[in-house]
């Protein structure tokens, strides 16, 4: 028997428009996997049963009576908890934006909602982005699906779980140095963060905006490409959002590598890569090696500073964008009875998370009087000279491979020190500061039946070249298809 | 050795509009010192003639002509209806006569 649950979003909404199973019943059927599975997973910060259910009931109706229904008809969609939605609590997994009932959906909600999606709830998250594990959200710990004992990876750590444990049939994250592929890896799911500019930021808390993106975390390659299509696209009201053509995503999974290029660089093959993920990656190169691609060495020679400068840049800019939380216009606010000063301090002061305190003092120390040149200009030249590397040596390759994460997930609590947590995303970095699309997608799993992710960089725009290596990669084996016991 | 010092790290507290106990300023201390130490490997790279890239959609040619600065695009400057004054006073915890309300900026009496 078909459990629907277990069918690709692309699927669902076909047999949804065919009359084969209705919104209300696919919606019910994941409403109930949440009720009995995620109170151990924690990836729900909030369900919108309600709201869930009435949006498939219009989904049916509209079918019924015969009217045309979007490309995502039905599907239930979980959001992580940083994209704004009209009516329903939004937090950042912050304490500070508690019980914020927001006017008005960010942009990629509409998008879903035009698409007729089913949107079933808010996910958890490192509090307003600010993390590698999820272990910095302000409400829950999340945990792996497929170790309990493990992290979720982050920041999308909930969307990440949902996905791989069926609480969704797809859920869109943020990424601003990794937050998308790094869970996605971790949970063995495919993560998609599109270029710069690809999706528009309308609607989704900011935390560095010359680095945060919206993406896809689905189970195929075909629904990464679905619901890219659905959220990508111009938007007037986010000035960097790029006027560039979408493009029908969904070709490019079917073509093949046949012919394309796949770059290895030295400096991605770092000792501190465990040796399981090594060989998976390796493995999933010769697989697509087999399948026509070619395969050369390319060098990134500035890819060891992209930590140093990430960790300057992110900082100055959540610094500046998290100064809007000020206990005036939105959420908590204690000290009412003191100066506007002592308002603000304790305010942020109780409000923000550890991380977040930490970040904003960081930011803060960059972007000060006296320090400005040598700390925040400094990691913008630096970063000039990441995306020149990536320019050099996407002239001779179509894609760039490597692990997504140096290990597989880590355990809760396992990480002591701010520098450590932030090592592990030294491969996911430098994609956001060039501004690149990137993708993890699972390619196998270690000794401890722990996912390993692919991780595969493409030039500004060229979304579609990930997706013939997922689509291709997923057409010759089932890493993508298995699902924690 | 430190790179930060505590009376550092209340100035920059101050700054950030952070209320902080004495456990998180020492523990800030260490932590913003050890991040800081990481990151003199910057200092390595020959950045003179670099041009900064200020934005993901910057070209990183060495000029800085205005089309390299320029966002995507900018909408036209036209006034438009926006949201409801209302929908967003309703998130405030405190409002006053259709205005958000803050504590009061001067001491009272300030302005004699």
């Amino acid at each position: 028997m078909t459990v629907i649950t277990q069918l690709s979003a692309a699927e669902q909404a076909r047999k949804v428009r065919q009359g084969e199973i209705s919104a209300s019943e696919l919606c019910q059927a994941y409403l109930k996997r949440i009720a009995s599975q995620d109170e151990e997973i924690g990836a729900y910060l909030r369900v919108d049963e309600e709201g869930a259910l009435a949006q498939a009931a219009k989904v049916d109706t509209k079918i019924a009576a015969g009217h045309p229904v979007g490309a995502l008809a039905g599907v239930p969609v979980g959001l992580r908890d940083l994209l704004v939605t009209k009516d329903l609590e939004t937090t950042a997994a912050s304490k500070i934006l508690e019980g914020w009932i927001p006017p008005y959906d960010a942009q990629v909600v509409s998008a879903l909602r035009c698409a007729d999606a089913v949107i079933l709830g808010k996910l958890n998250m490192d509090e307003f982005a600010m993390g590698s594990s999820t272990e910095n959200s302000a409400y829950k710990p999340c945990t792996n699906p497929w170790d309990r004992k493990k992290v979720p990876g982050g920041s999308s750590g909930g969307s990440a779980a949902a996905v791989a444990s069926d609480l969704c049939s797809i859920s869109l994250g943020t990424d601003t140095g990794g937050s998308i592929r790094q869970p996605a890896a971790f949970c063995g799911v495919l993560g998609l963060k599109p270029s710069y500019g690809r999706v528009s930021r309308y609607g989704v808390i900011a935390y560095a905006s010359s680095l945060d993106q919206v993406g896809p975390i689905t189970r195929t390659a075909e629904d990464a490409a679905l619901v890219l299509e659905v959220i990508s696209g111009h938007d007037p009201r986010d000035a960097t959002s790029s006027q560039s053509a979408v493009p029908k995503f969904r070709d490019s999974c079917g073509q093949g590598v046949a012919g394309l290029r796949i770059g290895i660089a030295d400096e991605m093959s770092l000792e501190a890569v465990d040796s399981q993920v090594r060989e998976r990656v390796d493995a999933a190169i010769a697989e697509l090696k087999a399948g026509g691609a070619e395969v050369k060495r390319v060098s990134l020679p500035h890819t060891k500073y992209a930590l140093s400068a990430y960790y300057i840049i992110a900082p100055a800019e959540a610094a500046s964008n998290l100064s809007r939380y000020d206990g005036v216009r939105f959420g908590m606010r204690l000290a009412d009875d003191k100066s506007l000063q002592e308002m603000y301090e304790e305010t942020r002061g109780q409000g923000f998370g550890t991380e977040v305190k930490r970040r904003i003092m960081l930011g803060t120390f960059a972007l000060r009087a006296g320090y400005y040149d040598a700390y925040y200009k400094k990691a913008q030249q630096i970063r000039t000279l990441i995306a020149r590397d990536f320019e050099q040596a996407f002239a001779d390759v179509d894609v760039i491979a490597s692990p997504t994460a140096p290990t597989t997930a880590f355990g809760l609590g396992e990480k002591t020190s701010p520098l450590e947590m932030y090592q592990a995303d030294i491969f996911t970095l430098s994609c956001n500061l060039a501004g690149l699309p990137g993708m993890s997608l699972n390619c196998g799993f270690d000794d401890a039946n722990l996912p390993v992710g692919l991780q595969l960089l493409a030039p500004r725009m060229q979304e579609e070249s990930l997706l013939r290596c997922a689509g291709y990669y997923q057409s010759v084996t089932d890493w993508h298809a298995q699902r924690p016991g | 050795m430190s790179k930060v010092s505590k009376d550092e790290i209340r100035q920059l507290g101050k700054l950030a509009r952070l209320s902080l106990s004495a456990a998180e300023i020492g523990s800030l201390e260490h932590e913003l010192s050890s991040i800081l130490g990481h990151m003199e490997n910057l200092a390595e790279v020959n950045t003179s003639d670099v041009v900064p890239m200020t934005h993901a959609n910057m070209s990183t040619g060495a000029d800085l002509r205005p089309e390299n600065l320029q966002p995507a695009s900018l909408r036209p400057d036209i006034a438009q209806p926006s949201l409801a004054v209302e929908s967003f006073l309703t998130s405030a915890s405190r409002i006053q006569d259709n205005c958000f309300s803050v504590p009061p900026v001067l001491p009272s009496g300030a302005s004699k």
